[in-house]
């Protein structure tokens, strides 16, 4: 860890700061750019040149946005419904990716590539047989639909394990076994603090994945009641025309809980990054 | 820690607090009251919500509820019909969703079963409603919501400035086929360096939907590679690119909006529903003008009504259907929201032919309604679209890339048959 001089001045820092400065442009800008048009009139945001200032449509906008569709509601739900998600993705990943990397059982190595090999398939191509599973189960039109099937994936169990058989010495599970846990008391007591910073990365990772997810919510779900905000967000665009200063109003609130999540954690998601140099 | 604990506690009580909150909500499919519920799934804008909310009061025993889907509506659709969920109506957008529908009319009530459909074709434009049946018109999906007649947008103070005419009806008499708008193309680039074209895509979309036959016969046998319509499509738009007559910018940006309003470029080929997009771009009024489009009329865009074969209430979905089609509905959805009627009786409706502002006082329903009128259209198939894609993408090549136009085609050709023969198998 000796690429930077935490010393007084040096080129290189100087170099190092102007690049990130740069990143950082190109990374906020995108989100100034959001702000902007969100408080423009569709005219106005067509205009050229283009105006790279705040205009005085924002709260317009939002009136719109209310008047056309239960946008709390929505929120509501997709808090719901991505937080849910999280819990138990968190939940179910690091209990399977720890006993994939700590434990022997028979056909192990089978089970894990067969879970991989799901992640080869995309999504878009289970999407008819998932929806007649869901039909059998009842289950159209309803949370679980949506909650269930996210509640664990291969990518997140895949992570984890890779992340437990590095971290998670077999002393200290010796030790709590002398101690008298069982495999959920290890689980509890040992490996999940240990895990804690990964998690915290990957309940994010989670979150967002599920937060931003449009194509299943809008298939599965047919109460507008029920609708998550990507779907209702998208019902905003016309056949042919779209109120962008509206859409756009909309797309920025929707993306507050995704930055007061970040905002939270951020900390921690650094400390997920560091924490195997400390460790190990 | 404490933190994160009290946060992961507040969220499962709020969890737990939504789920009895959601148990409560009752199931909308039911028919409560003695009245019959009709789900409607459509696209934002493409029905008048007045409309659909005075259906209720129109038909007292009928509860219809509509959704308005956003992207991937297809999908949506696709999933449910093949589930046996489907709403009681369904939107069904114009090219290859409607002929994908009819190529599954299996799914949908055949409306020609009802004498009342039977009764108000003769309301509609032919071709239009011909859209929505099977090629021996024996199986009628879906009723027709609006159309997309092409007219000839241009910028009057351009023309006027290359010596070009300028009044709408002397427009359409001077630029009456492609080759005498390439001639005047010409024209407007030596006089004042303008390009008459915003790009090349226009070209190809516009001059397709001209003709009569596109990619495949009714039958089913490919046509893409030896049509001539397909092929004089593909010529012009390369001819616009290699005599530099295009702009070369993309539809619906913002880009394509600044050069509307700034000049950018002198004219294009588009449907009625461009309008919108042209008055919102363009600040000053009475610039752009609407003629006839060189080349003749044409059709692009327009949605459906379908009524899945699920339906608990076929006689209901299809009145209220009807009623929200007919010739005053239709024609009230055009001065809201610029949706352009499929039934020709309206069209001399003063509603229609009200003078445009944006238009500079010019009455635009004259050429739409002409285009309307007089289009000729031929079988669209359900992968249509994805074709012209693939064409477009190559134009594109050609147009930004310079890619050698031959080599382009062959290029575009290639993967259109490996597309085909995977979606044909």
């Amino acid at each position: 860890m000796s690429t930077v001089d935490t010393k007084g001045f040096s080129l290189s820092k100087v170099f190092l700061y102007i690049g990130l400065l740069i990143w950082l442009v190109f990374s906020v800008f995108p989100f100034y750019w959001m702000i902007v048009t969100a408080s423009r009139g569709t005219s106005s945001i067509f205009s050229y040149p283009p105006h790279l200032t705040f205009g005085s449509d924002l709260v317009v906008n939002t009136q719109h946005l209310l008047a056309n569709i239960p946008f709390f509601r929505s929120m509501l739900n997709s808090v719901f419904v991505s937080g849910s998600i999280t819990l138990l993705h968190l939940f179910f990943c690091s209990l399977a990716g720890f006993a994939f990397a700590k434990y022997e059982f028979p056909a192990k190595k089978q089970l894990f590539y067969l879970m991989l090999a799901t992640m080869m398939v995309p999504g878009q191509l289970g999407l008819v047989p998932s929806f007649i599973i869901m039909k059998t189960f009842h289950w159209v039109n309803t949370y679980y639909a949506l909650i269930i099937p996210g509640a664990a994936s291969a990518f997140g169990i895949f992570w984890l394990k890779q992340f437990s058989e590095s971290t998670i010495h077999d002393d200290l599970l010796n030790a709590g076994r002398i101690d008298g846990c069982g495999n959920f008391r290890l689980y509890y007591h040992v490996a999940l603090p240990i895990m804690r910073p990964t998690l915290t990365a990957f309940g994010i990772f989670s979150f967002m994945g599920s937060w931003n997810d449009y194509l299943w919510p809008l298939i599965i779900l047919n109460d507008p009641v029920r609708y998550t905000i990507q779907v209702t967000l998208s019902s905003l665009n016309g056949i042919y025309f779209k109120d962008y200063g509206m859409v756009m109003a909309g797309t920025l609130y929707a993306t507050i809980p995704l930055l007061v999540l970040f905002a939270i954690f951020s900390n921690k998601l650094m400390g997920a990054v560091t924490v195997g140099a400390i460790k190990s | 820690m404490k933190k994160l604990r009290a946060v992961i506690t507040a969220a499962v009580l709020g969890v737990s607090l939504m789920v009895t909150a959601c148990s409560g909500t009752p199931d909308t499919t039911n028919t409560a009251n003695g009245k019959v519920t009709l789900k409607l799934w459509y696209w934002n804008s493409s029905l008048s919500e007045q409309i659909l909310s005075e259906a209720n009061q129109k038909f007292p025993n009928v509860n219809l509820v509509s959704e308005k889907i956003g992207g991937n509506f297809e999908s949506k659709l696709l999933a449910s019909l093949y589930a046996d969920a489907p709403p009681d109506l369904t939107g069904i957008n114009s090219a290859d969703f409607v002929a994908t529908m009819v190529k599954d009319h299996s799914q949908f009530l055949n409306l020609n079963d009802f004498p009342e459909v039977q009764q108000a074709k003769k309301d509609y434009l032919d071709w239009k409603w011909n859209l929505a049946s099977t090629p021996d018109r024996k199986y009628q999906v879906a009723l027709p919501i609006d159309t997309g007649p092409i007219v000839l947008y241009y910028n009057a103070d351009l023309f006027k400035k290359a010596g070009l005419p300028t009044d709408p009806e002397e427009v359409s008499q001077k630029l009456k086929t492609w080759d005498d708008y390439m001639a005047a193309a010409k024209q407007m680039k030596e006089k004042i360096n303008v390009p008459m074209f915003d790009n090349v895509s226009t070209i190809f979309t516009a001059a397709l939907n001209q003709g009569n036959e596109y990619y495949f016969k009714s039958d089913g046998t490919p046509i893409y590679e030896t049509n001539p319509v397909v092929k004089n499509a593909w010529n012009l738009a390369v001819q616009a690119h290699q005599l530099g007559l295009s702009a070369d910018i993309q539809g619906g940006t913002s880009a394509w909006s600044a050069a509307a309003d700034q000049g950018g470029y002198a004219s294009l080929i588009g449907a009625s529903w461009m309008v919108p997009q042209l008055s919102q771009s363009v600040k000053q009024k009475g610039v752009w003008r609407v003629a006839a489009a060189p080349g003749g009329p044409g059709d692009i865009g327009g949605s459906f009504i379908g009524i899945p074969k699920n339906t608990k209430n076929p006689e209901e979905a299809v009145k209220v259907a009807l009623w929200l089609l007919n010739p005053q509905n239709e024609l009230r959805m055009y001065p809201d929201l610029g949706l352009y009627p499929s039934t020709p009786s309206v069209y001399d409706d003063p509603l229609m032919n009200k003078p445009s502002d944006f238009f500079g006082g010019e009455n635009i329903n004259k050429y739409l309604s002409a285009s309307a009128k007089a289009i000729n259209i031929g079988f669209q198939g359900p992968y249509d679209n994805q074709i012209s894609n693939y064409f477009k993408q190559d134009l594109s090549k050609v147009a930004l890339n310079n890619m050698d136009p031959n080599q382009a085609w062959e290029e575009a050709m290639k993967k259109i048959k490996s597309q085909m023969q995977r979606l044909m198998e």
